[in-house]
């Protein structure tokens, strides 16, 4: 019954140094990003113009490297996110968007942008709570739905949940004052990071950094907590309390970005699976590759939202796009190697 | 085989270090501001704006740009110091053309970011809103002035027409503007002063388009123009008796209309039907002849030239003009409403006679009850 | 002599507070180093009683013992350098390596935030070994056979370096080969001084490889001793509520349903 091993042995050493490799990538990326744009022309910003011309100093130094830095933090985010709640849930067809988290983060950031003053702790506190709640109605939901399976249940109930959430998002958005300060309701389901500044990205820092931490140090450990509740104590491990600090920190660390970039989607559902693909299942090389996929997605995305037109094209309408694409590639190749 | 190298546990850290020291210390590599600004103003969001010179490339963006440029090309000059326009709604390729050969060349923009905004290198954007928005915070982290005109009421177009002038180093140019407004809406006030509250018309101002085939009427807010045009003109809006849950248009239905029972109702018809047709439609259909109003021939189109009269577009003083005298026709009798279109065109864009009859008068159906 | 690996005294359990007990005072004793087979009819309490004697249950009353002390004494931590886990079935939803596989059993011995070193691995590769496993080691763990997966996670088990082995129904679901495997290994670890318990339904599996048996029926223990004493007729015919008939084969005995 024994086949042979299908990976060769080193496959673990290969891994390590892919994720190095697209570690690279990332740094390479975000150098490139900050010196393209519209300004002065299409596309390509000659470094030497940082130097003579003030506007264009001011726009890369003011306006583009905090977008980076925010596409930075929200691909890590999504992407790490998606690959804790993926084996927390021990479903791989879940993402932040599809379990009510990032729909419930867009929900609290407009209510307390409306209704209860807009400071940015406000904000910030309001949309990880609802997040929170989101998250936990999908959770009860699937467990009190009656037919499927477990996998089923819990897109089905994330999917109500999320609906939900946007609906009244769209609501408050419909209610609030015009004159108010409150972004387009396209702005909270299509995301875009056009509107970043220093201020936002210093917001983020605090909560996003520590979380993406705390994750980076659990990943062996979500290893442990992906198997049955039965085994993971068996094993020493508290698994309803080990799951839900690793979940709150990725879902904590959702709301901050959601706030300030509004919901972009699918980014957290296909960067795991392909960070699967390449360094493995092990979540010590998955979570911290799904991260680097993360930001290196999205970084790739909002060059093109801000670059490749005359205007901004919403950040969630590439994610989705490309995202959609791979996840038809996904499915489709799975199919074709025949597996069970 | 190998555990995660420990070279991850030295270089991520220093990595995330780096980032956090980035965060805090580049803000402080940009530039400094200037020294002390000549022109100053406070703008329609409250905020005070200031420019060393008057600017010499304006970009007009945000939301109904046009209404903007029919205010910007009041003032001579607008033309030469205009060099980008964002598109959004209604163009303004309709109305600005005829006042403007060149205006072909400015540069178009859709749904722009800061940075294609600073493409452009403007010294100066415009936008409509009460509010700064992200656009506008993010035009401000690179130095781009950006002011709002307001538009919404006379008062904050009377601010803004201010505003423009000092902007522009055209003071004269905005007092001959305001008080050609001042003197009209004076003029339209003292003509129905007099009428008890009890006899003033009630008024009902109502949107009609159709949407997927089905005709949706709806009401203005309380604070919007449509509203105070009414008003000013001696009418009495019925639709503000009942609270509107939204501060945007608010759809009422037929009952709604018939509890209201105005005296008179305008129409505003959305631009791509013909109102004559609405007119007759309406007046046949027998859930809407049941309304005293329609009975009686009170029902009216709201006329429009290139664009609409019931808008924060400057066109709100012919709007205004119109009401009155269909409102109180007894006291406007000497009111020419054609006479105030040729002269609105004249005085205020400089257009001649046979321009404005064969580009504005030509689609201005007055009579179209 | 030293205290038994595992010991109930008089444990009583019911799922619902007031509500039937699953298990009503249940005594007996497991020796260190042996290897016990707890069989019972489906429904007879076997699972209850794996999993108060993992700790993943308290009992109503009465006390669990692991090594001769009261099992709420231990931390939890503690308790799984004790008492490890081998699953029935164990559905993986991501492709883990057997090798990965195996090393999670290091999880008790590692902190929160802790990864494995190099020792770790060795232990794994070395458990690998033990059950047979070395040329699969990169294999995906969901794409094994059933027999195989049972031995991943029995290899699992011995990374945990845990004394005392539970295992349910370690071979229901396993083809005739395949149990032998399975069987050949939990053996031999007897052998090596581990204690083992399993629960079955089969009473030929406690006879190929149980040195005691423990019987149960609706949550009552009939007998517990030795397996030649237990593996009888009458008390074998009481627990199914069905004749069967014991034989002797090779010297260990058979059971045989009646026809």
């Amino acid at each position: 019954m024994s086949a042979e091993a299908r990976p060769r042995p080193g496959e673990e050493r290969r891994a390590t140094a892919r994720l190095w490799a697209i570690a690279s990538v990332l740094l390479a990326g975000a150098l490139v990003s900050a010196a393209i744009g519209r300004y002065p022309g299409p596309f390509l910003t000659p470094p030497a113009a940082l130097f003579h011309d003030e506007l264009a100093r001011n726009l890369i130094l003011n306006l583009r490297v905090p977008r980076i830095i925010a596409a930075l933090l929200l691909g890590a985010t999504l992407g790490g996110a998606g690959a804790v709640l993926q084996m927390v849930f021990r479903n791989p067809l879940v993402d932040s968007g599809f379990l009510g988290v990032s729909p419930g983060a867009a929900f609290g950031a407009s209510l307390a942008i409306v209704f209860l003053g807009g400071a940015p702790a406000t904000v910030q506190g309001s949309a990880a709570a609802f997040a929170l709640l989101g998250m936990a109605a999908s959770y009860l939901i699937a467990q009190r739905i009656r037919f499927g399976d477990w996998v089923l249940r819990l897109v089905l109930a994330g999917i109500i949940v999320s609906a939900t959430l946007s609906s009244a998002t769209g609501a408050v958005k419909y209610l609030a004052d015009p004159l108010r300060q409150l972004p387009d309701i396209t702005f909270w389901m299509l995301g875009g990071l056009w509107a970043i500044t220093w201020r936002d990205v210093l917001h983020m820092l605090p909560v996003v950094l520590p979380c993406l931490v705390v994750l980076y140090l659990m990943r062996w450990r979500l290893n442990v907590l992906s198997l049955r509740d039965e085994t993971a104590f068996s094993l020493g491990v508290a698994p309803g309390r080990e799951r839900l600090v690793i979940v709150i920190a990725a879902v904590a660390a959702t709301a901050a970005v959601v706030s300030k970039a509004g919901q972009v989607g699918w980014v957290g559902l296909i960067v795991p699976h392909i960070a699967r693909r390449l360094v493995g299942s092990d979540a010590r090389r998955a979570l911290p590759a799904s991260m680097l996929l993360g930001t290196l997605f999205v970084l790739a995305c909002d060059d093109v939202a801000r670059t490749l037109l005359n205007g901004e094209i919403p950040l969630g309408l590439l994610t989705s796009f490309v995202g959609a694409l791979f996840f038809l590639g996904l499915v489709l190749r799975r199919q074709a190697v025949g597996r069970s | 085989m190998s555990p995660s190298p420990n070279i991850s546990r030295v270089v991520l850290p220093a990595l995330l270090a780096a980032l956090v020291a980035l965060a805090g210390t580049v803000p402080a590599l940009a530039s400094p501001a200037k020294s002390a600004p000549a022109i100053r103003v406070t703008d329609a969001s409250g905020r005070t704006v200031e420019l060393e010179r008057p600017p010499r490339r304006i970009v007009v963006a945000g939301r109904g740009p046009y209404m903007v440029l029919d205010l910007l090309y009041m003032f001579p000059g607008a033309s030469r110091r205009l060099v980008g326009v964002e598109k959004k709604g209604q163009a303004a390729s309709d109305f600005v053309p005829l006042v403007d050969p060149t205006f072909a060349e400015k540069a178009v923009l859709q749904s722009p970011g800061p940075e294609q905004i600073a493409a452009l290198h403007p010294d100066l954007v415009l936008a409509r809103g009460a509010v700064l928005e992200a656009t506008g915070i993010a035009l401000g982290e690179i130095r781009v002035p950006i002011v709002y005109l307001g538009l919404e009421t006379p008062e904050q177009f009377y601010r803004d027409v201010a505003n423009l002038g000092v902007l522009l180093g055209q003071p004269g140019r905005a007092r001959e503007i305001a008080s050609y407004y001042r003197s009209r809406v004076a003029r339209i006030r003292a003509g129905w002063q007099g009428v008890r509250e009890a006899d003033r018309p009630r008024v009902l101002l109502v949107e009609y388009a159709e949407r997927g085939g089905a005709a949706a009427v709806r009401v203005p807010a309380r604070p919007w123009m449509q509203t105070l045009e009414v008003e000013t003109a001696g009418g009495r809006p019925v639709w503000l008796d009942s609270a509107a849950p939204t501060s945007g248009w608010t759809v009422a239905n037929l009952e709604q209309i018939a509890r209201w029972d105005p005296d008179q109702i305008i129409l505003v018809v959305w631009y791509t039907l013909d109102p004559a047709k609405v007119l007759a439609t309406l007046e046949a259909d027998p859930q809407w002849r049941a309304l005293r109003a329609v009975r009686t021939g009170a029902l009216h189109a709201l006329p429009s030239d290139i664009y609409g009269w019931d808008t924060p577009d400057p066109r709100w003083l012919l709007g205004m003009t119109w009401m009155a005298k269909t409102l109180h026709p007894e006291r406007f009798r000497d009111l020419d409403v054609a006479a105030e279109v040729r002269s609105f065109f004249a005085t205020l864009y400089g257009m001649d006679e046979s321009a404005i009859t064969r580009d504005i008068l030509s689609k201005v159906r007055l009579d179209v009850r | 002599m030293s205290a038994p690996a595992l010991a109930f005294r008089g444990v009583s359990f019911a799922y619902a507070p007031g509500g039937p007990d699953v298990l009503s005072d249940v005594s007996l004793e497991v020796a260190t180093g042996s290897i016990t087979a707890v069989l019972g009819a489906n429904g007879s309490g076997k699972t209850t009683l794996l999993r108060l004697l993992l700790g993943l249950l308290a009992p109503t009353s009465g006390t669990v013992e692991v090594e001769g002390r009261p099992q709420h004494g231990y931390s939890r931590r503690d308790l799984s350098q004790r008492v490890g886990l081998v699953p029935q079935s164990e559905p993986v939803a991501f492709e883990l390596s057997v090798l990965e596989f195996a090393l999670l059993g290091r999880a008790p011995h590692l902190g929160l935030l802790a990864l494995p070193g190099a020792a770790d691995h060795a232990l794994a590769l070395e458990a690998l070994e033990r059950v047979g496993l070395t040329a699969l080691k990169h294999r995906a763990v969901p794409t094994l056979s059933g027999g195989e997966a049972q031995l991943a996670t029995i290899a699992r088990a011995l990374v945990q370096q845990s004394a005392i082995l539970l295992s349910d129904e370690p071979t229901s679901h396993l083809d005739p080969a395949n149990t032998r495997r399975v069987l050949e290994v939990l053996r031999r670890l007897g052998r090596e001084g581990r204690t083992v318990v399993f629960t079955t339904h089969d009473p030929n599996l406690a006879a190929a490889i149980a040195d005691q048996v423990v019987l149960l029926r609706d949550g009552c223990v009939l007998a517990a001793a030795r397996t030649a004493e237990v593996l009888t007729t009458e008390r074998l015919s009481a627990t199914y509520g069905m004749e069967v008939e014991v034989v002797q084969l090779r010297g260990r005995p058979l059971v045989v349903p009646h026809s």
